[in-house]
């Protein structure tokens, strides 16, 4: 039997880790634009998509189990890769992990690769809290918990559930893994130099771009004119409880919002993962 | 066997369904419902296969995992396979929507995903994708009195050709997650059957008088969440309205390999033509349900 070709993109990241510039970015790059419509991506296909699941499946996703689903999702990006012609780039949320039937949450036979998008723990909890509306405190605790995001437990959620584990279990899970190539991006390094990273990302990608092009989308996609936009026209998938989803996008506002104490326990918590990404060095180590 | 009435058919049922109403007339069965040997796939130029579902015109078979295949034929068939141990309450809910959407396909009707109530002997619409609100926004019409046709899902079709469009209910019951059945108070005044075994969606029995016979329609309502904190009610522009339609048809998926997209096109076209049809959009979340059912009835009082 032939193996599928591999047409699935993951781009892997931790909520708040920058997944939705870069597919901004990715969507001014492939349609060479000089704007883009956040509510209207050209890289748009989620994992936790509900919409998909049922036109692919026939079936009533709230009336199904999350295992049952974790499950036919699988065959979902399966049958999306069998159907298309082109590479499909897919935003996931979840951690890499293997569900119930021994399988990998991912269609590994169809999946091309990995982009992990990654950001600091430190400015994921102060932006992480302000898209879910809730303290600091409670956004540590979940930072460092098997967190499943969007569970339907006795009311409809938009989206599928989606689990992501801790922050450095999430990381892990990915950078890790032995079933598929993955490749990491700094946050940090997208804001620092936009050029020179992403850049390098479609290069991964094996997606050519000329310089041009890559300026041009950069301009099209800068945290000012995405967070203009949001004002003229609210984004969808912002968090009703917050105010909006385009906070600050800046790199070390934790030292601002958050007290020596959160900022400990943060560090205490994934200090392991966040020293190999650069994000503090030993000495930082709070001493517990 | 059973005899119910749904969908505005006759059915005759090998399968017991105690959330259709039953049937006393002695007309033949439109449908039947039985127990069999499906298919194990199906074959020919023409079929369209998915993810463990196929479908041509005319045929649909589904293989439901842990539970067992369901296929429906030409409108007037539904044959239930169950697997050894196979979860028949996962079965069950399908064929109460999505294989009677399939059978209502094959007719060449039009499934739309709404919930209905009866204003003034006509049918109210409200229309939306899963978890936008209809059976909420139905159950508490229910609660303050108005007639209720249908939930979740009803059928479009003309009685006979040349004849007005009217709604047909599908089955008298609301399907509510536990915090709408909290939020209407439903659970003081009737019983809560859960749909399946660890989901926490219950169907829930109207209160309210039950219309069984088809109705034409006033208005549709399409249900929206939006990020701003307003309720709004809205004309939709006249160059989305058959767009806006077209993405409420129920099962939209089963469409491509089934077909009948010219009578779903001439049924869409019917209800822009003579019915008012508006967008409401309202921030996401319980709070405003009360300041919602207000405002929906002002309009539709109109």
């Amino acid at each position: 039997m032939n193996s599928p070709v591999k047409k699935l993109v993951w781009l892997a990241s931790y909520p708040k880790s920058g997944n939705t510039w870069f597919r901004a970015l990715l969507t001014a790059v492939l349609e060479e634009k000089n704007s883009v419509d956040i509510n209207n991506l050209l890289i748009n296909h989620d994992y936790a998509d509900r919409a998909i699941f049922e036109y692919f499946t026939g079936l009533n996703s709230h009336e199904l189990k999350e295992d049952e689903i974790d499950e036919l999702r699988t065959e979902v990006f399966s049958y999306l890769s069998e159907v298309s012609e082109d590479v499909q780039f897919i935003k996931i949320h979840a951690g890499y992990h293997y569900l119930k039937n021994k399988k990998p949450n991912i269609p590994i036979d169809c999946s091309r690769q990995v982009l992990y998008l990654i950001r600091s723990p430190l400015d994921i909890a102060v932006s992480f809290a302000f898209h879910n509306n809730w303290s600091k405190d409670k956004m540590i605790k979940y930072l460092n918990s098997d967190y499943i995001m969007s569970r339907s437990i006795g009311f409809a959620t938009p989206k599928l559930h989606e689990q992501l584990g801790s922050w450095s279990s999430h990381v892990s899970s990915w950078i890790y893994n032995k079933d598929i190539r993955v490749d990491v991006v700094r946050y940090e390094d997208m804001v620092r130099d936009p050029m020179e990273t992403f850049g390098k990302a479609l290069d991964v990608l094996n997606l050519k771009v000329s310089d041009e092009v890559l300026r041009n989308a950069i301009a099209a996609c800068s945290f000012e004119k995405l967070r203009a936009q949001e004002t003229k026209s609210p984004f969808k998938e912002k968090n009703p409880a917050s105010s909006r989803f385009f906070r600050e996008g800046k790199v070390g506002s934790w030292k601002r919002e958050l007290t020596e104490s959160q900022s400990a326990r943060i560090i205490t918590d994934h200090w392991e993962i966040m020293q190999k990404f650069g994000y503090f060095s030993r000495e930082h180590i709070p001493k517990c | 066997v059973y005899s119910y009435r749904a969908y505005s058919l006759n059915i005759s049922s090998e399968f017991q369904f105690p959330e259709l109403s039953s049937n006393s007339s002695s007309a033949p069965a439109d449908l039947k419902i039985v127990f069999g040997t499906t298919p194990r796939e199906l074959v020919g130029p023409n079929v369209l296969r998915k993810v463990r579902n196929e479908s041509c015109p005319g045929k649909f078979l589904i293989h439901i995992k842990n539970a067992g295949r369901v296929y429906i034929s030409d409108g007037t068939k539904i044959t239930i396979e169950i697997f050894p141990g196979g979860d028949t309450e996962l079965i069950k809910s399908f064929i109460l929507t999505r294989a009677f959407a399939a059978a209502a396909h094959q007719r060449r009707w039009t499934p739309i995903h709404a919930s209905a109530i009866e204003v003034n002997n006509k049918a109210v619409l409200f229309a939306g994708d899963s978890g936008a609100g209809k059976s909420t926004t139905v159950g508490a019409f229910v609660q303050a009195g108005y007639s209720f046709i249908s939930d979740d899902i009803s059928v479009i079709k003309q009685a006979e050709k040349n004849d007005q469009y009217k709604i047909y209910p599908s089955y008298p019951q609301i399907r509510l997650w536990e915090d709408s059945v909290a939020l209407l108070r439903l659970s003081e005044s009737t019983e809560k059957k859960p749909i399946r075994k660890k989901v926490k969606k219950y169907g829930i029995n109207p209160t309210s008088n039950i219309i069984r016979t088809g109705l034409s329609i006033s208005n549709v309502y399409i249900l929206r969440w939006h990020q701003n904190d307003k309720i709004k009610i809205e004309s939709p522009s006249k160059v989305h309205l058959l767009q806006e339609l077209l993405s409420l048809t129920y099962a939209k998926n089963q469409l491509e390999g089934l077909g009948g997209h010219k009578e779903q096109f001439e049924t869409l076209s019917y209800l822009i033509k003579e019915c008012r049809i508006s967008i409401v959009s309202r921030p996401l979340g319980s709070k405003n349900l009360g300041a919602l059912i207000s405002l929906l009835e002002e309009d539709f009082l109109l």
